[in-house]
């Protein structure tokens, strides 16, 4: 062989060997994390697939909830597993997780050698309305159940798809509706307050709480006097604040799911001496919390994570408190563990409920399912294409804590109002 | 001029490695073929990206901005009720013809300006795809109806785009334009002087490049069935075919494929390991490469091919 | 809504505010840029190295901010100049009068790396201090204090800068090697040592940057080569090397985003910044503030 041919050959051979190898790696190991090597796929044990996004901007979401499932199926396979009616015994579970790094290409990839090649039972939904969006189709040609764990868009459940279901409630006013209507519509009645500005930025999530908060608004009476969207990851507001400055909104509902932004806000508007009768800020992660420090004092928002509420299956403080040390994660910090342990139970529930293993037995019983979760009831509802209903709880935060206020049957303490204005603070 | 023949076996190797690829598309597990498909789509989009930063050296930082058009321009013809080939060949020729309509400005600039101005070009875009939101649904992304046989699309329409890509990265090398790209990549005011329009030969190579990217951005949408501002004009999407082009060596034929199936090879053991320190490694790479092999694993001296033995001025 | 002449001027200010905390990111890079040829990708990985350092010092000592600010640029001068040293030294004798290609790969790199090392050791979450400077009140407006201390801090540093270039020997031989490379070399000038000293300048002003960042802003992980490409921008406007076209540029860049938030709403400013920047380099396509 002459030199062209060769130079030409030795990269074509270490593709061919990739490719090769990448044909018959299946039959040779199990590739699944953390180091599990099975040559062969035992037949009771139950397989639980999901993505996680270990990688990428979602990482800080949900990146240490594969290290939760992997130890969630440790602690219930020590006291026995699960009980499938179909096998009449208990049989261990088993999470089959990859990283997904945030990408919809990687995750529908990976959706795929879940479904196709570990053969799992049942899977779990990946984080953010885009990748589920992405995945959905994915699972819904191969027809194998799968529970939405973080999907707020409600174009995700219209999509018609016969295999989903989630376990969020999707409706816009979903978010907001205990503070409206619990807590602000008696200051509307006294007359104490009367308008609203809304801020929000541009996802998908923001989208639907915004308009939740513009149907809420009418119905208690706020009238809405300035509306804007940023950019996702926007840090400058001294535009916006001019204009809130001269209009002095009573209420200043604010919905960013960037913390970069949330934190921004809330600093500028102490530069600029704003204080509004209430500040709303929606989504009061623990991200926006720690570099707010005491300035986060007053702001109102929700969460879905408030651990002891509610309980169901493996819900009990014991046994999370047990799952936090085995994990090695403080849970109250991950502000979508109440998302995505509820999908857990539910999981383990329609598994324990179901005639069979067969996809379509299990997807039966979940849209029968009608379960406690530690975040509240959680039923799939047809009527608005098998989302779920958990809401989050509202909260007022003080010194870096989160003070359940609304619905009135699940408050530990009472709402202050108003907010402390900037110059009357130390 | 140097117009060497195709020897019957060079052909060998390139022959099997395609017909081993399309039995892949055949039989190959549903995980495969994604992967596979990955693959041949940052192949075909990073010797896209090639035929302007190789061969003219002119770094088209806001690739993506063709990918993203091609995407979107399919997606939206798509939910009118045009067929696949029709919305995808639409796609692609939106793209070409933006490509040529930018040529007049882009190519007013230096190269390090050029640089700048494509990037400058891909961030605006995305900006302007999220405020639109009613046409293009903004951060919502457009989801696209299901298409019967999409994977067979996606992945044949991947496998031809990285064949011709490459191909097509030959035939120019050794034709009249590709030296007169490679005179302007040397010495842009000699080759003018010397009775070279750069202009018309920038213009050429861009619309190629804008052609390609398109129709692989609307083969794209038809494999997630999604589109998304970031999955298409995002930084994974804009970055990664630049630096597989340089990293497997920029102006050759195989550099970018080389540089592509090192970084989707290496990506995928990773992943399948742990979830740190992938971008560690691939910046350790880079490192060692700029270092080291300033031009890439297939570049000039210092490299691959002066230990495989291969002469000077070939491909 | 009535536009009244305060509402514009509150806005312009902040707008020069945010100008400032820019430049103050940027200059540092154009003067590497200018002085060695290396576009230094990691510029933007310093600042974010250096928020992160803040965040974790304040978090384990917490002590005074300003403490900060004193131990921060002299450290990152360090590590600037053994950047130097180890890795760009040996890549521009390598590669002679072209270390832009390769030095892209090398930073861009380096950037990755010490991306995912923070993203291992704090994760890629936003990270910032809360800080309690009373602000500055003025003819009925209130300036916030840290804001005001970073324009401060770059028209020092540019300021310092010119008259380090203009009026000391080193700084003339750092002006001779951006104007003219191989003239400054055949009159005998070191260039080594002065793009060592150089880097080292522009990463202690990057740290510095890095400082501000973590009491205005916040900083994460995946923001640093952002920062960079933001930097770029600045710096190709106001031309390579040219301090005092960066810092103008910044604030052209930072009024700019203010005012249209004011007039537009906040999801233009984002375009409307970058629409002017692409025209203004073709509209000027050596450099739009170059001398």
């Amino acid at each position: 062989m002459g030199r062209r041919e060769f130079y030409v050959a030795v990269p074509l051979a270490l593709s061919l060997g990739f490719l090769l190898g990448v044909v018959i790696h299946p039959f040779l190991v199990s590739t699944t994390l953390p180091g599990l090597q099975t040559p062969l796929k035992p037949p009771v044990e139950i397989r639980i697939g999901a993505t996680v996004s270990l990688t990428g901007p979602f990482a800080g979401d949900v990146g240490v909830f594969d290290k939760i499932m992997h130890s969630f199926a440790d602690l219930v396979n020590r006291r026995g597993g699960i009980f499938i009616k179909e096998l009449g015994q208990r049989v261990p579970i088993k999470f089959i997780i990859y990283d997904d790094a945030s990408d919809t290409v990687t995750a529908i990839k990976f959706y795929e050698k879940l479904i196709t090649e570990d053969k799992v039972h049942l899977l779990l939904g990946p984080f953010s309305s885009k990748l589920t969006l992405a995945v959905g189709p994915v699972v819904e040609k191969h027809g194998v159940p799968i529970i939405w764990t973080a999907a707020q868009a409600p174009a995700v459940y219209r999509q018609g798809w016969k295999y989903a279901v989630g376990v969020l409630d999707e409706r816009p006013t979903a978010w907001g509706e205990p503070y409206f209507v619990n807590v602000l519509a008696p200051l509307v009645e006294k007359g104490d307050i009367k308008t609203i500005a809304l801020i929000h930025d541009d996802t998908p999530h923001s989208l639907s709480v915004n308009e939740g908060a513009k149907i809420l608004s009418e119905r208690i009476g706020l009238k809405v006097v300035f509306e804007e969207k940023i950019p996702f990851g926007h840090t400058d507001f001294s535009g916006i604040l001019a204009k809130l400055r001269r209009i002095k909104p009573d209420i200043i509902h604010f919905k960013a799911d960037s913390p970069p932004s949330g934190v921004a806000f809330v600093r500028q508007l102490k530069e600029v001496n704003l204080s509004p009768k209430a500040l709303y800020f929606a989504e009061p992660v623990p991200g926006v919390l720690e570099p707010l420090g005491r300035d986060a004092d007053y702001l109102v928002g929700a969460t879905y994570t408030v651990l002891g509420v509610f309980q169901g299956p493996f819900g009990d403080l014991s046994f999370l408190a047990e799952l936090a040390k085995t994990a090695n994660v403080e849970l109250e910090r991950w502000p979508w563990f109440g998302i995505y342990y509820p999908a857990m139970q539910a999981a383990i529930s329609a598994l324990e409920a179901s005639d069979s293993l067969k996809p379509d037995d299990i997807l039966r019983a979940l849209k029968n399912l009608h379960i406690m979760t530690i975040s509240g009831p959680l039923r799939f509802d047809e009527a608005r294409g098998f989302a779920g209903t958990l809401r989050p709880l509202t909260v007022q935060i003080f010194n870096g804590k989160y003070l359940v206020i609304a619905p009135p049957e699940f408050a530990k303490a009472s709402y202050v109002h108003p907010f402390k204005p900037w110059d009357a603070r130390g | 001029m140097n117009r060497p023949s195709v020897k019957c076996s060079q052909l060998i190797l390139p022959v099997i490695l395609v017909l081993l690829l399309s039995s892949i598309g055949y039989a190959g597990s549903p995980y495969i073929k994604s992967l596979i498909f990955v693959l041949l789509m940052y192949v075909a989009l990073a010797q896209a990206w090639d035929l302007v930063g190789g061969y003219l050296g002119y770094l088209n930082l806001g690739f993506s901005f063709f990918i993203g058009a091609g995407g979107y321009m399919f997606a939206l013809l798509h939910k009118n009720h045009l067929g696949v080939l029709g919305a995808l060949s639409l796609a692609g020729a939106l793209a070409a013809i933006l490509a040529g309509l930018l040529s007049f400005l882009l190519f007013r600039l230096n190269r390090a300006y050029f640089a700048l101005a494509t990037l400058g070009l891909v961030l605006f875009t995305e900006s302007i795809t999220n405020n639109l939101a009613i046409i293009t649904g903004g951060q919502e992304g457009l989801p696209i109806e299901p298409i019967p046989g999409s994977t067979f699309y996606a992945y044949y329409g991947a496998l031809s785009l990285a064949v011709l890509g490459t191909y097509v990265k030959f035939k120019v090398r050794n034709s009249t334009l590709g030296l007169a790209a490679l005179s302007i990549k040397d010495d842009e005011e000699a080759a003018a002087s010397l009775g070279v329009n750069p202009f018309k030969y920038k213009a050429q190579l861009f619309v190629v490049s804008g052609f390609f990217a398109g129709l692989m951005g609307g083969l794209l949408a038809i494999f997630s069935s999604y589109v998304h501002p970031e999955v298409f004009f995002g930084p994974r999407i804009t970055l990664l075919p630049v630096v597989m082009a340089l990293l497997g060596g920029s102006g050759t034929i195989y550099g970018p494929v080389l540089g592509a199936t090192t970084v989707i090879l290496l990506d995928e053991v990773l992943l399948n390991m742990t979830p740190y320190f992938h971008l560690a490694l691939l910046g350790s790479i880079l490192v060692v490469v700029g270092l080291f092999m300033p031009k890439g694993l297939l570049g000039r001296p210092g490299s691959l091919r002066r230990v495989l033995g291969i002469p000077h001025g070939t491909a | 809504m009535t536009l009244d002449p305060t509402l514009i001027l509150e806005v312009i200010i902040n707008g020069v505010l945010l100008g400032g905390i820019l430049a103050l990111a940027a200059i540092g890079l154009s003067l590497v840029l200018g002085v060695t040829g290396v576009l230094n990708i990691m510029h933007g990985q310093f600042l974010v190295l250096a928020g992160t350092l803040s965040y974790l010092i304040h978090l384990a000592l917490k002590l005074n901010p300003i403490i900060l600010f004193i131990i921060i640029p002299p450290l990152f001068f360090l590590i600037g100049i053994s950047l130097e040293r180890s890795l760009i030294r040996p890549l521009v004798s390598r590669t002679q009068s072209t270390p832009l290609l390769p030095s892209i790969l090398v930073t861009f790199g380096l950037a990755l790396i010490v991306q995912d090392v923070l993203t291992f050791a704090v994760g890629d979450v936003a990270k910032g201090i809360p800080t309690h400077f009373p602000p500055l009140k003025f003819q009925g407006l209130q300036l916030p204090m840290p804001k005001l201390l970073s324009l401060f801090s770059v028209l020092t540093a540019t300021l310092s800068l010119w008259f380090f270039l203009v009026h000391t020997s080193t700084g003339n031989a750092a002006r001779a090697i951006i104007q003219d490379r191989e003239g400054a070399m055949l009159c005998g000038i070191d260039i080594p040592r002065i793009s060592m000293l150089i880097f080292g300048i522009g990463a202690a002003l990057a740290g510095l940057a890095g400082v501000y960042y973590s009491i205005i802003y916040t900083v994460q992980a995946s923001m640093g080569i952002t920062l960079t490409m933001i930097a770029l921008i600045l710096i190709a406007l106001g031309g390579v090397g040219n301090i005092l076209g960066t810092l103008v540029s910044g604030i052209i860049v930072g009024v700019t985003h203010t005012v249209v938030e004011l007039l537009l709403g906040a999801a233009w400013s984002l375009p409307v910044v970058l629409l002017l920047f692409i025209a203004a380099l073709l509209a000027r396509p050596r450099g739009v503030l170059s001398e």
